[in-house]
């Protein structure tokens, strides 16, 4: 290694470092990347990455996606750029560090589809209206006694929850592997710099959900899709198996609730003495208008449908209400440190990058089209009668993508590429599951399982 | 709310045209049963019979995937939900052209007009050639000019469909193409078992999307 290189690696990675992993995650959110000798990393961290564009075009079933026309930085395995945003180095743990990039064009062009230049771009939308975005997550996952070796052997069928099979939710007796398992999880969390606000007992058996702090989408993005690696690593680690799935089995489904606020120089102006603020209720005008599309993105794989049960938890319907957690929006008012909107649709199985962009893009719709709500729900949100005013969420991703593809707001505010692309992918996956084995009929067939359990 | 089909045909004087039906949000698999229908009707025109009602289910024979089909009086309705109770019911292959892998069970009078429908063959492969492109023009991507080879009996038979720069070449035997542009086929089937083609990969993407239009009709 020449000296000048080994300076400028030595600027960059940490001491001792004997490999870098450039990480981002394609369309499904899948956290991809490769690692690269410290000289390797410090020749192109600021030109790039090589990376053959099909990453765009492979489905969680390594079959290239078909059915739509490619814009023209698409072609027969073209190179696009992954550039790594150095703020996001992490000494991941001793001798490899990490970094989080984004995909670029040749010409410095953000990569149209890429997940996390489009929330950037979306964040930065709101900043020029002064708006501050902040953002927090609930991350559901479900925690299984057997190791991921074990789990392919079952085809991921008939696992045995971790920390027991009864009843859920708060429980403080769960037993010590799953405690133990929680507990190694958030030190590494500590260790990463990735800040978290609580862990519990959820609802299902095995089920736990753990909170990321407040903070920048795009940070909070980050901090997301490397949680999920930890407690992937962290269970392989201990022998066991986590399941990001929105269902992992034919119980219980779980999500990923995204707690939203906007302020200005500090203020948060989502909250009104008396109730919901002005600039809250015209976001939640955005995010109800756009909500039927946005369900192709935040659920965004056939099992995420599966959810859609009425009195289980997930919200079934198009609605908002001061702290209603039956319906798809909460509003949560009366303080100016908590008054922010939950906003309660995205399965555990999401892109993170694109929850947050759909989200961005359903308040700055709200704000900037003057979106006013429907009325609020007072009662419950779910087995409402048919044919009233309050619509449902598309149940199946069949009619999620014809919801996205009339959606004239999310076109404007995603783009028409990123659109366009999307529901062709999901037509793909939508076909994939329909034609290759998989059984709509079923509880959870096999198919899914076997699709879904490991990624993303 | 249902998808009714277009008309199928001009109404004959003194006569009721048959429908197909399609309800809402179908399966891949209804989808492609009703296009076969609405083909085999517009080709046949059939009368509307008088007889009683009955559900047909139709299973595919190597997945899980399944479909019934109503058959009333002057209409097939294709649906994603499965009776409890059906009348009849047939097993297919749903690459092989919808031929069933063991004869019909149950009310039999139900089912093997469905069968002759869901089995008919593709017409002949240039009158399918030019059906399939002038029902994908609007397709975003689609090539200026298609050229079909035609690899017979007799030697290589071609025809070129369209004008412009960008070609995309597709060759196979009659029976191939006529499959694959009637929609009778899978275009990735077909692939398997010898057709060729010549384009880019973006151009195989933009016309499997060609492809699921006559075949699911997206």
């Amino acid at each position: 290694m020449g000296s000048d290189v080994a300076e400028t690696t030595t600027s960059t990675t940490s001491e001792g470092s004997r490999s870098v992993r450039l990480e981002a995650t394609n369309h499904d959110g899948s956290f991809l990347g490769k690692i690269v000798s410290p000289a390797k990393f410090a020749s192109g961290r600021e030109s790039g990455f090589a990376f053959a564009d099909i990453l765009f075009a492979i489905d969680l079933g390594n079959e290239i996606v078909f059915g739509d026309a490619y814009p023209d930085w698409r072609g027969n395995l073209y190179d696009i750029q992954m550039v790594p945003d150095l703020s996001t180095m992490v000494e991941w743990r001793p001798g490899l560090d990490a970094v989080i990039g984004d995909y670029w064009l040749k010409d410095g062009s953000p990569v149209p589809i890429c997940p996390r230049n489009l929330l950037r771009r979306l964040v930065a939308q709101l900043g020029e209206h002064g708006l501050a975005v902040t953002t927090a997550v609930e991350i559901e996952a479900t925690l299984f006694e057997e190791s991921i070796h074990d789990a392919r052997l079952r085809g991921y069928r008939d696992l045995t929850p971790l920390g027991g099979s009864t009843g859920a939710t708060y429980h403080l007796a769960r037993s010590g592997d799953w405690v133990a398992y929680m507990e190694a999880v958030v030190s590494r969390l500590d260790d990463l710099g990735i800040v978290w606000e609580a862990w519990t007992d959820e609802a299902a058996a095995g089920q736990t959900e753990l909170n990321l702090a407040p903070q920048d989408p795009l940070v909070l993005a980050d901090a997301w899709v490397r949680t999920r690696q930890v407690m992937r690593e962290v269970a392989f680690d201990r022998g066991h198996t986590v399941s990001f799935m929105a269902k992992p089995t034919a119980g219980f489904g779980q999500g990923a609730h995204v707690n939203v606020s906007l302020s200005r120089d500090g203020v948060n102006l989502f909250h009104a003495a008396d109730g919901p603020s002005e600039l809250m209720t015209k976001s939640v005008g955005g995010l109800l208008a756009t909500m039927a599309g946005a369900t192709s993105v935040i659920m965004p794989q056939i099992t995420s449908y599966r959810r859609l049960v009425d009195l289980t938890g997930p919200p079934t319907t198009i609605s908002w209400g001061v702290n209603n957690k039956t319906a798809a929006v909460r509003a949560i008012v009366g303080h100016p440190k908590y008054s922010r909107l939950e906003y309660r649709v995205p399965g555990a199985d999401v892109n993170p990058y694109l929850a947050l962009a759909v989200v961005a893009a359903g308040m700055l719709a709200g704000i900037e089209r003057d979106i006013e709500p429907p009325a609020q729900v007072s009662h419950m949100a779910w087995c409402l009668p048919p044919g009233g005013d309050v619509p449902r969420i598309p149940d199946t991703m069949s009619k999620a993508f014809e919801a996205l593809g009339s959606d004239s707001i999310l076109r404007a505010y995603l783009g028409e590429e990123f659109v366009d692309f999307w529901i062709a992918s999901r037509r793909w996956e939508w076909m994939e599951f329909h034609t290759k084995g998989g059984d709509p009929h079923a509880d959870l067939s096999a198919w899914e399982s076997r699709r879904y359990f490991e990624f993303p | 709310m249902n998808q009714a089909a277009p008309p199928l045909t001009s109404p004959q004087p003194g006569s009721v045209r048959h429908r197909v039906v399609l309800d809402d949000d179908a399966t891949p698999m209804a989808r492609l049963i009703a296009r076969r229908l609405r083909t085999w009707c517009e080709e046949h025109r059939p009368e509307p019979h008088a007889q009683a009602g009955g559900w047909v289910v139709v299973r595919s024979h190597d997945t899980p995937q399944l479909a019934a089909i109503h058959v009333g009086p002057g209409e097939w309705r294709v649906s994603n939900a499965i009776p409890e109770q059906p009348h009849a019911d047939m097993t297919v292959a749903l690459n092989a052209r919808l031929s069933p892998v063991q004869p019909p069970s149950g009310n039999t009078s139900l089912a093997e007009p469905l069968v002759v429908a869901l089995t008919a063959p593709p017409g002949a492969w240039r009158e399918t050639a030019a059906e399939f492109w002038e029902c994908t023009r609007d397709i975003t991507g689609i090539p200026d000019v298609l050229v079909v080879q035609a690899h017979g009996s007799l030697g290589v038979d071609e025809l070129r469909l369209g004008a412009g720069p960008v070609e995309y070449g597709i060759a196979g035997s009659p029976d191939q193409l006529a499959g694959v542009f009637s929609g009778v086929d899978d275009i990735f089937t077909a692939l398997e078992s010898g057709l060729t083609i010549k384009g880019t990969l973006a151009q195989l993407s933009v016309m499997t999307a060609a492809s699921w239009r006559v075949r699911y009709g997206f």
